[in-house]
């Protein structure tokens, strides 16, 4: 073999290792594995007692029964319908007031900074004002999601307004685009990539107001599994719970929002 | 389409600063005008209150002997970045013009395509913005500014952003459709070849000197009768008077 060939067997094995560290799926499986049996360890070792560390086995027991004999799908689905209909709310709200601060200086002065101020107020200081005004009822907790959820909507929208290249919208004037037709045909698709951003942020926002509503709250929905769980210290429904929420979150933004986004930037003509 | 600027002036944010002061220029009909001049001599200023979107402090713009107010189809723009809208395709973009002018969509598309073709990109038609080239983004440009048929067409350093070779076609695509279609084309550019190259005649600016409350103001009005297509060695003359002045 000669010298030149042994090199690049080592360029290739060195390259094989390589990707086989770079593969995403790979990288991410191994690390929940590890993750899964150092819980498993650490459970079945005995330091901590069973009701407060459960093991990952008796915690995926505890979703299978959840949802073949209890009421776990009916949960995630009433939660998916409250939070779906408190996001949409908000969005509506916050193109809105989107539009409305970017177009008048003095309403952004106003309404506008104070946005800034309202999202620095996490969702669950809005828990007792909303008990009290709406009551231990679904209106409370749309009211917490859509308060949460509307602002980033409205600052992405203000945001994309106004870093629309000036020479779009005066190419669009100079032909003939005005007023109603101007936001309909060139404002609006223009923020378009912007506003996904913000939509998918508005949706995360949403989702955790959510959960801090439900909590508080009767009725059926995860965030009231949640603390039915802490009631009957029961650890693993706890869990089962945690875990569903991280994999609905992770499946809505990364699978739907992202997916979305990229193409949308692709279009757009701003793909990194 | 006949253009009138009288004791046009633009001041700088109500300060006592002006851009331009006192300017008056005609432009006639069909006229090739290149406004030459390094940057911030108020070159676009001029393009831009000619177009409508911005209004003179005092003097004003006559357009066909009607005072120019807003933005209008008869002015059509063709900026250095495109301003192409990325979310339609080629055609669309070229159409988007005849909107308001045109109600059946077939007849706008088959007008669209009628300058497309002009501009060598008949082919493209359905291709989406963020596909083309910078020199194919200024095709589109072009014929979406001409496919509302402006008796002005107003561009602003429209292939300042383009590589040498890209630019010198795009100079001779527009030398070919205004000669075919004839209207009044106010061009500014800071490259005097270009200007030598394309203009019927060269206003040329550059910052004010004497008055420090006016920042630029015209140096010269140089008309160019050589004809068309030129190469540079004819215009060495005109090019070195320019050079002197700038």
């Amino acid at each position: 073999m000669s010298e030149d060939f042994k090199k690049r067997i080592t360029v290739a094995q060195a390259d094989y290792t390589k990707s086989f560290i770079q593969n995403v799926f790979l990288q991410r499986t191994i690390f929940f594995l590890v993750f899964l049996i150092l819980w498993q360890i650490l459970s079945s070792l005995g330091i901590y007692p069973k009701f407060l560390l459960p093991s990952p086995i008796e915690v995926l027991e505890t979703m299978f029964f959840g949802f073949i004999e209890s009421d776990y799908l009916f949960a995630i689905l009433e939660s998916f319908r409250r939070v779906l209909l408190g996001y949409i709310l908000a969005v509506f709200v916050g193109i809105f007031c989107g539009l409305a601060i970017a177009r008048y200086k003095i309403l952004d002065n106003t309404i506008g900074a104070s946005l800034t101020a309202l999202q620095s107020i996490p969702s669950v200081a809005w828990v007792p004002l909303a008990l009290l005004w709406f009551g231990i009822s679904e209106a409370a907790v749309l009211f917490i999601v859509v308060l949460e959820a509307f602002i980033p909507s409205a600052l992405g929208v203000r945001t994309g307004v106004h870093t629309i290249p000036k020479e779009i919208i005066r190419a669009a004037q100079a032909l003939g685009a005005r007023s109603i037709d101007l936001y309909i045909r060139v404002i609006f698709p223009s923020i378009i990539p912007q506003l996904i951003s913000s939509l998918r942020l508005s949706w995360a926002f949403a989702w955790r107001a959510l959960i801090a509503g439900e909590l508080f709250v009767n009725g059926v929905g995860i965030g009231q599994k949640l603390e039915l769980g802490r009631s009957l210290a029961d650890m693993s429904q706890v869990m089962s719970m945690i875990i569903i929420i991280a994999i609905l979150g992770y499946v809505t933004d990364d699978l739907f929002f992202r997916t979305i986004e990229k193409k949308v930037q692709k279009i757009w003509g701003f793909n990194k | 389409m006949t253009i009138l600027f009288e004791d046009v002036s633009l001041q700088f944010n109500s300060k006592n600063i002006f851009v331009v002061k006192n300017i008056n220029l005609e432009i006639k009909d069909a006229e090739f005008v290149c406004l030459l001049g390094p940057s911030g001599c108020g070159k676009s200023s001029l393009l831009s209150m000619l177009a409508g979107f911005n209004s003179a402090s005092s003097g004003r713009i006559l357009v066909n002997n009607q005072l120019v107010k807003r933005p209008d189809l008869n002015r059509t723009l063709v900026f250095q970045e495109y301003a192409l809208f990325p979310w339609l395709n080629v055609i669309q973009n070229v159409a988007f013009g005849l909107k308001n002018i045109i109600e059946n969509r077939d007849e706008r598309y088959l007008i669209a395509s009628r300058y497309l073709k002009m501009v060598g990109l008949l082919s493209h038609a359905r291709d989406k913005i963020s596909e083309l080239s910078g020199g194919m983004k200024q095709r589109v440009a072009i014929a979406r500014a001409l496919a509302v048929k402006p008796e002005l067409l107003l561009m602003d350093e429209p292939f300042g952003a383009l590589d040498e070779k890209t630019r010198l076609d795009m100079q001779n695509l527009l030398i070919e459709i205004w000669q075919d279609l004839k209207p009044s084309v106010v061009f500014v550019t800071h490259s005097i070849d270009e200007a030598l190259l394309l203009a019927d005649r060269i206003i040329v600016m550059d910052k004010n000197s004497k008055d420090p409350t006016v920042i630029g103001e015209i140096k010269a009005d140089i008309k160019i009768t050589e004809p068309r297509p030129r190469t540079l060695s004819d215009l060495v003359e005109i090019r070195e008077k320019i050079s002197s002045i700038l």
